[in-house]
């Protein structure tokens, strides 16, 4: 088992190698990163002594064993818009941008399961098919419409919660609930299907011959086995979260590492801009580690 | 083919699906004769004017105007335009590189691990932020986004075909074509090729799907199509102002935006069904 953690260890490495080696090459290929950041005005003077400050003078090669060489030592260059290490920029935002996944995680799990279960005991049943019409009309509205949608009804029409910003539990609420909303369809299908697949199999059947409680039967029998594809997938939408949360803190206007990166993108901060992208797939790569992980303990089936 | 169509088009899910997609292609081939007015014209003097319904609104502008005194109903008729083209031409670019990498990988076996680990590598990356990564470094624009779009999106073609190919790889036909001396290249495209077509036009569906709500979000942010053309997004980015006053702005691109979607991928779950031997 150690021996399976340690290779999916190696492969997280490799594919956190990958995505900074892609980010490195993708802004070199544009030609002079330079004359990106700087505004097309500016003298040859200022050209060549940014170029020198960010090391862009020495041979490609070089430059790239110093940025991994710094990337190890988690040093993500300087920002050039707020002068600061992009590190800490960076770190002083994550809470906040990981705060409102978790929430909007908790939220859709908090919702999903429940109506997942019931929609897979009362197959084809008006709720089951009311269920899956919802579900098909949420999976295909964009987060940054339903943002505004809430901020239009309970913002603007009832004044109940704040359009935006941070700082309270009640500036939580709308961003939370608007980035739940895409994950909570996806998850009460897969559930759902899920479940009812589990269900017809013969050892429910014998769990029910034997006379159990039918509410034993789906939730010690059933249950477990049924949440394993879920966690899968739970796993892989974190990625989902993260990059969802670009467009909804955006929309309200919470200060995390997405508004930020769409800030830096404007501004051309192009150190800012790498840093949060590889950060940003740190997060996620990591977390898709402790799903494999947990998944070895929940699954005694799975091979390693 | 012909049955398989028949067999999808018995679901009355599918004829609102598909009459939903006519409507929207009839509105992007047809916008100048449709809508009313021209999409950039302003009219300072009839700003915000609200949807006929409300007190204020008249049947001049159906859906009524915007901040520029532009008329919404003519811009949403304009914005259609781009959200299909993005959407088709993202679906058979990334199709494109989709199903070749997918087809090689799955018969040659020397390309497989390659071809599989870049695959790893790119689900890595969530597609909006690769998306993001890519438009910051080369900017935005019509052709780049649907070039961005394309190369994002491939993973989910390559990984189908890829399976699908593995397991008809190993059937009696292609060995018996094998063993007659057929190369590998007339393998993959007369013998393989034929029959995982219908799976990838199910993908393309959710892919056209995919596309059309990631160009929307990219133009929302303001890194996407350029502004001053009249799509979903960009009407969202700038009605998001003025939401606390003038909500027709941003409500009407967004449910074209969903009922596109919602279509596409309705027709996607049919196909899909159909097309599915075990589910059927």
């Amino acid at each position: 088992m150690l021996n399976y953690i340690l290779k999916r260890l190696f492969f997280s490495i490799f594919v956190l190698f990958g995505v900074a080696t892609i980010v490195f090459f993708l802004v070199r290929m544009t030609g002079d990163p330079v004359a990106i950041m700087l505004s097309p005005d500016a003298t040859q003077e200022q050209i060549d002594q940014l170029r020198a400050s960010l090391g862009l003078d020495k041979p490609l090669i070089e430059q790239y064993l110093i940025y991994l060489g710094d990337l190890i030592r988690l040093d993500f260059g300087r920002s050039l818009r707020y002068a600061d290490s992009a590190f800490t920029l960076i770190i002083e935002r994550l809470p906040k941008t990981l705060m409102l996944a978790g929430t909007a995680m908790f939220i859709s799990l908090c919702v999903a399961i429940p109506t997942g279960i019931i929609a897979a005991l009362k197959k084809g049943s008006i709720f089951d098919q009311g269920i899956m019409a919802l579900s098909m009309v949420g999976q295909s509205m964009p987060v940054f419409w339903i943002g505004i949608l809430l901020i239009l009804f309970f913002a603007v029409d009832l004044g109940w919660l704040p359009t935006g910003g941070y700082g309270t539990v009640k500036h939580l609420v709308m961003p939370a609930f608007a980035l739940a909303f895409g994950l909570i369809p996806l998850v009460t299908r897969l559930l759902r299907s899920s479940l009812i697949e589990v269900l017809e199999t013969d050892y429910i059947r014998t769990a029910r011959a034997k006379g159990f409680m039918p509410r034993a039967v789906i939730f010690k029998h059933a249950l477990k086995n049924s949440l394993l594809p879920v966690i899968t997938v739970v796993g892989l939408q974190m990625g989902a979260l993260l990059g969802g949360s670009v467009v909804t803190e955006s929309v309200f206007a919470w200060p995390g590492v997405g508004q930020m990166l769409v800030q830096a993108i404007t501004n051309r901060d192009f150190p800012l801009v790498q840093a949060i992208i590889i950060m940003l797939s740190a997060a996620f790569v990591f977390i898709n580690l402790l799903v494999d992980i947990i998944y070895v303990f929940v699954d005694p089936r799975i091979q390693y | 083919m012909v049955k398989q169509f028949k067999k999808v088009m018995r679901s009355p899910i599918s004829w609102i699906a598909f009459t939903l997609i006519t409507v929207f292609v009839l509105c992007a081939v047809l916008s100048p004769i449709l809508a009313p007015y021209d999409a950039g014209a302003q009219n300072l003097r009839e700003r915000f004017v609200p949807p006929f319904w409300m007190e204020g609104g008249s049947l001049n502008h159906i859906l009524g105007t915007d901040d520029l005194g532009r008329d919404i109903l003519s811009r949403l008729i304009y914005g259609s335009r781009t959200s299909i083209a993005v959407g088709f031409l993202a679906a058979c670019f990334s199709g494109g590189i989709g199903i070749t990498l997918g087809l090689l990988s799955g018969y040659f076996s020397k390309l497989d691990g390659i071809i599989m680990r870049i695959a790893d590598i790119q689900l890595a990356f969530p597609q909006i932020l690769l998306s993001l990564s890519i438009v910051a470094i080369f900017g935005g624009g019509f052709t780049k986004l649907i070039l961005v779009l394309g190369i994002t999106g491939w993973v989910s073609y390559a990984r189908v075909i890829r399976s699908e190919v593995l397991s008809i790889k190993t059937s009696d036909y292609i060995l018996a074509a094998q063993t007659e001396g057929v190369g590998g290249a007339r393998i993959l495209l007369r013998h393989i090729l034929p029959n995982i077509i219908a799976r990838a036009v199910t993908i393309s569906t959710f892919q056209m799907a995919t596309a059309i709500i990631t160009e929307s979000s990219l133009s929302f942010l303001g890194l996407g199509i350029p502004p001053n053309v009249p799509t979903w997004g960009n009407m969202l980015q700038s009605g998001q102002l003025f939401v606390d006053s003038a909500w027709w702005l941003s409500f009407f691109p967004g449910l074209c935006i969903m009922l596109i979607v919602l279509s596409i991928n309705l027709l996607g779950d049919v196909l899909r069904d159909s097309l599915a031997p075990k589910t059927s």
